[in-house]
């Protein structure tokens, strides 16, 4: 399909003198969006089009908003950016833990069927149950066991990726919540169709690492298990997202309203430095 | 003892029976059969006949179960042949909570933690009835 639009069959400089200022903003940014989509090769408007338009701006005194929308327009490109980047980073993190967990359940195996201590140890104890690894001493009295145990807490390089991955999800999330609140302020969506599938992409990110129900969660379980038993330590994890996981129902990746207020803040203060 | 349902149930889960519930009819039973013993005796006694079902489940020779028990090993094979569906029941309660542990953990539980998990959900057990 041909999606040049044969503009010269409208005449833009004087449809834009009876155009309202939200219609006219419209229009300069699905120019901006197209060419952006099309690294430069395609646009709707002509550029003696888009000076017209602004031209009108300033005679009704309209510049000001014009500029304003503008600015959000630019923070939203920006905002963008984030979203995509915070979204990679989170994929990122997500496979991490299960690339980990998937090790830590072949460990499992591997020590139950007792191929060889060579197999075992290289898989390493970096992937065993627990850290600092699964190998109990000899113990001399119950009490020695229950000491044992509180030296004990869930792998830590899992609680390192997991923890990775909750920074990644709150960052991915107020990257989103930028760019609703932008729009928001502009009163417009300035999201394009190629800016509408990132963000369901996003969303399909976040809603994979937070309703993950693989091997990881699996261990989740397991730990949970363990807490209850008193066979591991349920206190001062290396991390504490970690602890709280296991044992709160907290969700960890809710965005508070005082972090929605300073996302809030940032962009007007974006916007004030462009505009002044 | 006797029940209506058997110790294949219990491992695929069809049907609940946990040892509390396992050492309750055991209780009743001692009861039923040595009703002239006074309470005291009579908790020994279940302590005696569960120790060495528990012992013989978890397969532990007659020799051993007489050092645990200090009962003699006349009593632990006359206790053995009377109980012999006990014995399976028991076995069929910690099996079933061996592949409960490993469904709930979606199969990442290596056996080794299994075992440990089982192990310390029985210790609590006992300590818990003094057993």
């Amino acid at each position: 399909m041909n999606t040049t639009f044969d503009m010269k069959s409208l005449n833009i400089k004087k449809m834009a003198k009876d155009m309202t200022l939200r219609d006219k903003a419209k229009l300069l940014f699905a120019d901006r969006n197209l060419r952006g989509d099309t690294e430069g090769k395609e646009r709707l408007l002509t550029s003696e089009e888009e000076d017209a338009i602004v031209k009108d701006c300033q005679e009704k005194h309209q510049i000001d908003e014009l500029n304003r929308l503008n600015s959000l327009y630019n923070l939203s490109i920006f905002a963008m950016i984030d979203v995509q980047t915070n979204t990679l980073r989170l994929k990122h993190a997500l496979t991490r833990i299960h690339f980990f967990s998937m090790s830590m359940y072949l460990k499992g195996r591997v020590d139950d069927a007792s191929l060889s201590e060579r197999a075992s140890k290289s898989l390493g104890a970096m992937y065993d149950l627990f850290s600092p690894s699964d190998e109990e001493p000899e113990f001399v009295s119950q009490k020695d066991k229950v000491a044992f145990y509180t030296t004990r807490e869930p792998n830590t390089f899992l609680q390192k990726f997991y923890a990775t991955a909750v920074e990644c999800c709150i960052d991915l999330k107020k990257a989103l919540y930028t760019v609703e609140h932008i729009i928001k302020l502009a009163n417009m969506d300035f999201l394009h169709t190629r800016g509408n599938l990132q963000v369901a992409e996003s969303k399909a990110a976040i809603s994979d690492f937070e309703e993950d129900d693989g091997i990881f969660k699996g261990f989740l379980e397991i730990y949970r298990q363990f807490i209850k038993m008193g066979l591991m330590r349920s206190e001062n994890f290396e991390q504490p997202t970690f602890l709280a996981l296991l044992t709160t129902s907290q969700n960890l990746t809710f965005l508070s309203d005082a972090e929605k207020s300073e996302v809030e803040k940032q962009v007007q203060r974006q916007c004030d430095r462009d505009l002044f | 003892m006797e029940w209506d349902f058997t110790s294949s149930q219990i491992m695929k889960g069809e049907v609940v029976y946990t040892q509390e519930d396992f050492l309750n009819d055991l209780r009743v039973e001692i009861a039923e059969n040595f009703s002239n013993y006074e309470d005291q005796k009579r908790e020994r006694v279940l302590n005696i006949f569960y120790t060495v079902i528990y012992m013989h489940c978890i397969e532990y020779d007659v020799d051993a179960i007489e050092k645990k028990t200090q009962v003699g090993k006349d009593l632990i094979t006359l206790i053995l042949t009377e109980t012999k569906a006990n014995c399976s029941m028991l076995r069929a309660i910690i099996m079933a909570d061996f592949l409960k542990n490993l469904k709930s953990s979606g199969g990442s539980l290596s056996d080794r933690h299994n075992l440990e998990l089982i192990n310390a959900s029985l210790y609590k057990f006992h300590h818990e009835h003094n057993l």
